[in-house]
């Protein structure tokens, strides 16, 4: 399982970088993005959780998302994502299913 | 005893009388001005001296021996220290030299003649030159994209502290040669040059030099023109006449080189100020040289990017809106401003009637850029297609949805769209901020039900919302360019937009969006904008109307 944790802003400028993480992460049989100290996120960031999301049905592997804080969430919701997307409340949630 | 202290000063000093002549010069100065023994020099007149010398002071004027600053002092006028630039007549060589000259006087007070310290400054002044010369054509260089009056700015900061001519050739994917800039310190020579090169026999033959440094990319000095040289390069009597009166005493070619290739030549000579090039003379041209063809060749991108993006732009841009039936629009629109100044981005808005119905989409294709605009006339010429297939919200933004899964790369679009009737709307979501409505009382509604984003899941459906407008009540559509606006503040923000729209009951659509614009504008305190930001506004009208 590889973990990363976001903090700060995704967007424009840092959502490549993640792009990087995301296609490294996606060897492991569980990638999960940890939103909790996310402060931003635009369209950009939320795409790269998409293609991540994508990637991960095509291999049969697992991707989660750690939920974020309320404009975060507020952004998942609007774009169908909550539902789509693996959501736990906590990293500590996810750890203890295995 | 001062004698010998003066001979082991590495300063070159000499002593003239009260009446001029002078009587005594230290070993450094007789090494300095080329003689052997105080004597020989005692018997040289020093205007003659002088005469071997093309001198000037360190402005290019003439400098004459009656200026210099101990026959100035001898003369009783003030003598200030003098920088002089001396070309050598014979060997071409220049020396830049500093006299100061202090008046030796008796215990009385009488003047026992002018004591002249002369000081080689050449290396310092090269390397001032140098770094001027470099710095001035950076400067210009980076300043102005129009590469022309560019080259002849470089053109002119050569001269005449480099050369006393300089030329600048391009060269274009034919290999003809195109004149962009030239400047002399004598206009006639100017004048002289330009009748030389219009010239039916002065042509660039593949042994001229100038096609030689086309062709190899590397430079050409030629330190010493004779009168040999130029009867041998002349094609005819005419074309040897022109160039005896020119007069060319130096000449480097220097490519102007970017990678891989020669864009043209820098031609630098000198005549008049008969100084002799060296080989850092032509690593100094051809670092200039560098300079210029970098930017010549941003300068051109630059155009050719601009006109690309004049053409994305025309098709790109939301066009302007419709007349629709019953309905209001306004719309503000304000690219993001990108570094290329593609002024193109990922919002869009389009209009489409159908058999007496009108569909608007308003959206926001992720990323930025060109990417992001081919994306956007996907979205937009789909819209216009998918309106006239299938005129139903949902319906709509399910096409789109699949126009935009078959693109490769993580795209993603978000979008409202609606199907306006007289007395409602008929709205979908595709992840896309909502619609706030604003009533006659100030009070706000935001619609429709959230749906999926565009371009991210392929089992996904779209809900369609019934939303009753009643005639006053004005609706925004907004990408989150508008809430995602930075400025000292943090984030424009929904509640500042809300706070705003609540103020705006019964205005008309056009006077909202300017006060959001001039809002926008204020909170970024005039800064450029990151993101895009778009915005529509609709108001039914009366239905007397």
């Amino acid at each position: 399982m590889r973990v990363l944790k976001l903090s700060g802003e995704l967007d424009v400028a840092s959502s490549a970088a993640l792009e990087q993480s995301v296609d490294e992460g996606l060897d492991y049989d569980r990638l999960v993005i940890d939103l909790s100290e996310l402060e931003f996120i635009d369209s950009t960031g939320l795409s790269v959780l998409v293609a991540a999301h994508q990637q991960a049905v095509a291999d049969g592997r697992e991707f989660c998302v750690v939920q974020g804080p309320a404009q975060v969430q507020r952004l998942l919701a609007l774009t169908g994502l909550e539902q789509r997307l693996t959501v736990a409340d906590t990293l500590e949630q996810l750890l203890t299913s295995g | 005893m001062f004698n010998e202290l003066f001979e082991i000063l590495a300063e070159a000093v000499t002593v003239r009388d009260p009446d001029g002549a002078i009587v005594y010069a230290n070993a450094a100065a007789l090494a300095y001005l080329g003689f052997s023994s105080v004597e020989e020099l005692k018997a040289t007149p020093s205007q003659s001296i002088m005469d071997d010398y093309l001198v000037e002071d360190e402005h290019g004027r003439p400098l004459r021996h009656s200026e210099i600053p101990s026959v100035r002092m001898l003369r009783g006028e003030p003598s200030e220290p003098v920088l002089m630039r001396a070309v050598s007549r014979s060997s071409g060589e220049q020396r830049w030299t500093l006299l100061k000259t202090t008046a030796l006087r008796d215990e009385a007070g009488e003047l026992l003649g002018a004591l002249t310290v002369i000081e080689d400054v050449s290396a310092v002044k090269n390397a001032e030159i140098r770094t001027s010369v470099l710095a001035e054509s950076g400067r210009m260089l980076a300043a102005d994209l129009d590469y022309h009056q560019t080259l002849r700015n470089v053109a002119e900061s050569a001269v005449p502290s480099l050369a006393d001519y300089c030329a600048v050739d391009l060269v274009d994917e034919q290999g003809q040669m195109e004149r962009v800039a030239a400047c002399h310190r004598d206009p006639a020579k100017l004048e002289l040059e330009t009748t030389l090169r219009e010239l039916p026999t002065a042509r660039l033959e593949p042994d001229h030099p100038v096609s030689r440094v086309v062709a190899t990319g590397t430079s050409e000095l030629f330190a010493e023109i004779t009168t040999a040289d130029l009867e041998e390069a002349a094609r005819d009597e005419r074309h040897l006449g022109i160039l005896r009166q020119l007069g060319p005493r130096s000449l480097m070619i220097v490519p102007m080189r970017v990678p891989n290739r020669t864009i043209g030549v820098m031609t630098l000579a000198t005549d008049a100020s008969q100084r002799r090039f060296h080989p850092e003379d032509v690593e100094l041209a051809e670092q200039l040289g560098r300079r210029a063809a970098v930017a010549v060749e941003n300068a051109r991108l630059h155009t050719k990017l601009s006109e690309i993006a004049t053409t994305l732009q025309s098709v790109l841009l939301p066009r302007e809106l419709p007349e629709i039936p019953g309905w209001e629009l306004a719309s503000l629109y304000r690219p993001a401003e990108t570094d290329l100044r593609i002024d193109v981005g990922g919002d869009f808005y389009e209009f489409v009637e159908h058999e007496g119905t009108w569909f608007g989409v308003f959206g926001d294709v992720t990323g930025k850029g060109i990417q992001a605009a081919a994306l956007t006339t996907l979205m937009r010429a789909g819209t216009r297609v998918a309106c006239r297939i299938d005129p139903q919200p949902a319906a709509i933004l399910a096409r789109l949805d699949e126009a935009l899964a078959q693109e490769s790369g993580n795209a993603l679009c978000t979008a409202l769209c609606m199907c306006l009737h007289r007395d409602h709307m008929v709205i979908s979501s595709a992840g896309h901020p909502q619609a706030i409505i604003v009533s006659a009382d100030g009070s706000l509604r935001e619609v429709p039900t959230p749906g999926p984003v565009l371009g991210a899941f392929p089992d996904a459906t779209w809900p369609e919302d019934n939303v009753a407008m009643t005639p006053g009540e004005l609706i925004v559509f907004y990408t989150d360019g508008v809430t995602e606006t930075a400025g000292e503040g943090g984030r424009f923000g929904v509640d500042r937009l809300r706070e705003f729209l609540s103020r705006q009951a019964g205005s008309a659509p056009a006077s909202v969006l300017n006060l959001l614009d001039a809002e926008l504008t204020e909170f970024t305190g005039g800064a450029a904008l990151t993101d895009d930001v778009a915005v529509v506004a609709l108001r039914a009208r009366p239905r007397s109307e």
